[in-house]
């Protein structure tokens, strides 16, 4: 089978507890204090209120990452730029409060303009007449790794002809009751403006180049059935490009994500791991946090950033930070 | 009508579960049969004005697997699980090939029955329960090591995963794939749309005078999606080519009305078949998204009549959703198998009767199955938030 696509990474927008600039995503924070979001200075502007709180962080993330591109992305045709967005639960509270309303008094007290984000793929679309993006509007929504799998969709398409540009990231808000999740959960949003690896200099700045491949492992793999699946991947993965100095895996207390760190252990060498524990449910976002980071302020080395759902899902993502591209 | 300078896709294999029963030759026979009637919903707590859907039989839905991961499961994975083998099985995809077989699948909703299980009873806090796990349940139950992805595009997933899913067969990076949607009964999905005034409580009937709106249904729609070299050189005959499969994204400001003028969808079209090499007088049926809302019925008719302007004889027009109710993330891809069967075997099922409206100005034609005349079948596939997708799918040297 042929490589996956590669993407160069032009903007980086970043929007988190304790995370409001791409070079801080590789912080990890608690809970999240109730007004982190300073609306007035995030996303200033008219017609924001009333957008459920998920949306907020994804214009804001999305406004920040296209402030790196100038009047470049903006002078693009419309039908030439695009939106993926990865989510889990970026919808699930008002999921949840709307389902408690039809159960206690009916729908005809559920507010129509919050309607339509029941839908992921609203919160992507709210970026389309935000910032004019007719090439198409897409949702990732596989549990952990929808973040990454936003940026390979993003590549598949740019590969594809699809657009010149996309806003490719994830966005999380806390779990709905009924999902449980607990305390530990993902919020906030990033976004990457993300080009073809083969397109004309898009504008001064480059972050790096990124690469994505996604596998199966099951609920509950042996380490061995896991090396069968994703020895191939690392092995097509370190066969070219500069030396792989950095491993970063997002991973969760299942079945799945233990044998895939004992997996790890035995393949990683000498390389640095920062092994990211969170609780199955806890969204899409982490693991996209390491991506923006590794970009914006790790040292200019090439990483992986490696996430697993509780469900099966592995998403690897490589990437190569230029050397020269950090502001 | 094909390209020689890329890697072409074909359908090899198709399965289905839903209101017209189990298995993709019950599907087919209940369209030209007339499709289904919707019932009410027998949920608790339906405190809402259109309480009915198109709903899949009980006996057609299976008991099995009962949870993943530790997540109970309910009936839309379970249905897809069927839908998907059967699929595999209908393409000739025995069980251990399909491990290099990525799952890619339009879900909006998925496991959402659990949860308002769970709202219902006042039970506990859960172990956590995602949505969209329904693509790893059906890579567990296929037995694929090949990647998992949900796509939550709404009720436009089905026309978003088939084009995701062609990308990677045209690209090298997998010689088939199992692309497929599957939803399930929803209280807030149901009460969600009643709110805003977009279902009819009686029956959906797109294009008609007096449509009041969509009328939802469950179910699951798989089809195996192969490169044409990989799929002759294993002797596999395809129901039909996907030539193509586009986006758009009307980029309205409104959140849930399209573009009035349909220029986005116009544009998904024409490059749709620009794409597959089909000139729109090659099109033999087109299966439109035609949901039997008042709005959308009328801005995607007015776009039918602008691609098909200098067509002399325009195509007749199947309304799908009047036969077996809008699947919403699962929708395009129903639209998919009753395009790849019109393609195959060469029947247009009639259309239920309607009074149509004259702003519907679409050839609906009523007075029984039409044979295809033309090779191609042109499907759109919309959703809320104006995100579109057309598909093409032509005749690829029939099926036994």
């Amino acid at each position: 089978m042929s490589a996956p696509a590669r993407l160069r990474v032009v903007g980086l927008g970043m929007t988190a507890p304790g995370a409001l600039r791409p070079e801080h995503a590789l912080e990890l924070h608690g809970e999240a204090p109730p007004d982190w979001f300073d609306a007035e200075v995030l996303l200033p502007g008219r017609g924001y209120r009333k957008l459920p709180p998920g949306c907020r962080y994804l214009l804001a993330a999305a406004r920040s990452a296209l402030a790196d591109t100038g009047a470049w992305f903006a002078d693009l045709p419309a039908q030439e730029k695009a939106a993926v967005i990865g989510g889990n639960n970026a919808g699930a509270t008002l999921q949840d409060d709307f389902d408690h309303t039809v159960i206690a008094t009916g729908a005809a007290d559920l507010s129509p303009a919050r309607v339509p984000y029941m839908a992921l793929s609203m919160f992507a679309g709210r970026l389309a007449p935000e910032h004019g993006l007719r090439a198409f509007s897409l949702a990732a929504n596989s549990p952990a790794v929808a973040g990454l799998e936003a940026l390979q969709t993003a590549a598949r398409a740019l590969a594809a002809g699809r657009a010149t540009a996309v806003l490719a990231g994830a966005v999380e808000d806390r779990p709905a009751q009924a999902q449980g999740g607990g305390a530990a959960h993902d919020v906030g949003a990033a976004v990457l403006v993300c080009v073809s690896e083969g397109a004309p200099a898009a504008g001064e700045l480059v972050y790096g180049h990124c690469s994505v491949r996604g596998a199966f492992v099951g609920e509950a793999p042996g380490v061995p059935e896991v090396s069968d699946v994703l020895d191939p991947l690392w092995k097509d993965l370190a066969a070219e490009g500069p030396p792989l100095a950095r491993i970063d895996a997002v991973l969760d207390d299942s079945p799945a994500g233990e044998a895939v760190a004992a997996w790890l252990t035995a393949r990683a060498g000498d390389r640095a791991i920062t092994a990211v524990a969170r609780p199955p449910g806890s969204g899409s976002l982490a693991p996209l946090r390491r991506v923006v980071g590794r970009l914006a302020a790790g040292p200019p080395e090439r990483a992986v950033v490696l996430a697993v759902s509780a469900h099966g899902h592995v998403a690897m993502a490589d990437v190569v930070p230029s050397a020269s591209g950090v502001p | 009508m094909t390209r020689p300078d890329r890697r072409r896709a074909v359908l090899t294999g198709l399965g289905a579960v839903s209101c017209l029963g189990a298995g993709v030759d019950a599907y087919g026979i209940g369209l030209l049969a007339g499709g289904a009637a919707p019932h009410d919903v027998d949920l608790p707590h339906m405190n809402m004005r259109a309480k009915r859907m198109y709903l899949t039989p009980p006996s057609a839905i299976p008991v099995e697997p009962v949870a993943h991961a530790g997540i109970p499961l309910g009936p839309a994975p379970r249905m897809a699980v069927a839908a998907a083998r059967e699929a595999l099985a209908d393409a000739g995809i025995g069980d251990g090939e399909a491990a290099r077989v990525p799952v890619v699948m339009g879900v909006e909703m998925g496991n959402a029955s659990v949860q308002e299980e769970q709202r219902a009873s006042g039970g506990g806090t859960p172990r956590w329960t995602p949505l969209a796990v329904t693509a790893a349940v059906v890579a567990e139950a296929v037995g694929s090591r090949a990647g998992a992805s949900g796509i939550g595009n709404a009720c436009a997933a089905g026309g978003y995963a088939l084009g995701v899913a062609l990308d990677m067969i045209r690209a090298g990076e997998a010689d088939v794939v199992l692309v497929g949607g599957a939803e399930g009964v929803t209280r807030v999905g149901m009460a969600g749309f009643d709110r805003i005034r977009v279902t009819d409580p009686d029956r959906c009937r797109p294009f008609a005078r007096d449509r009041a709106g969509t009328v939802f249904a469950d179910g699951a729609a798989f089809a195996v999606l192969e490169s044409a070299d990989h799929a002759a050189a294993r002797g596999a005959w395809p129901y039909a080519e996907l030539g193509a499969a586009v986006w758009s994204c009307d980029s309205y400001h409104h959140p849930t009305a399209p573009e009035p003028d349909g220029v986005q969808l116009v544009r998904a079209m024409r490059d749709a078949l620009a794409d597959a090499g089909v000139r729109p007088d090659q099109v033999g049926c087109v299966l439109p998204h035609a949901t039997g809302t008042l709005v959308n019925d009328a801005v995607e008719s007015r776009a039918l009549r602008r691609v098909f302007a200098d067509v002399p004889d325009r195509p007749p027009v199947f309304a799908l959703k009047a036969l077996i109710g809008h699947g919403s993330g699962t929708a395009g891809m129903f639209a998919c198998l009753a395009g790849a069967l019109i393609a195959s075997h060469g029947r247009i099922p009639a259309n239920a009767p309607v009074d149509q409206d004259p702003e519907c100005d679409v050839w609906l034609p009523q007075d029984g199955p039409l044979a295809l005349t033309r090779p191609a079948v042109l499907v759109n596939s919309c959703a809320t938030g104006g995100i579109n997708a057309s598909f093409v799918l032509s005749y690829a040297g029939g099926r036994a």
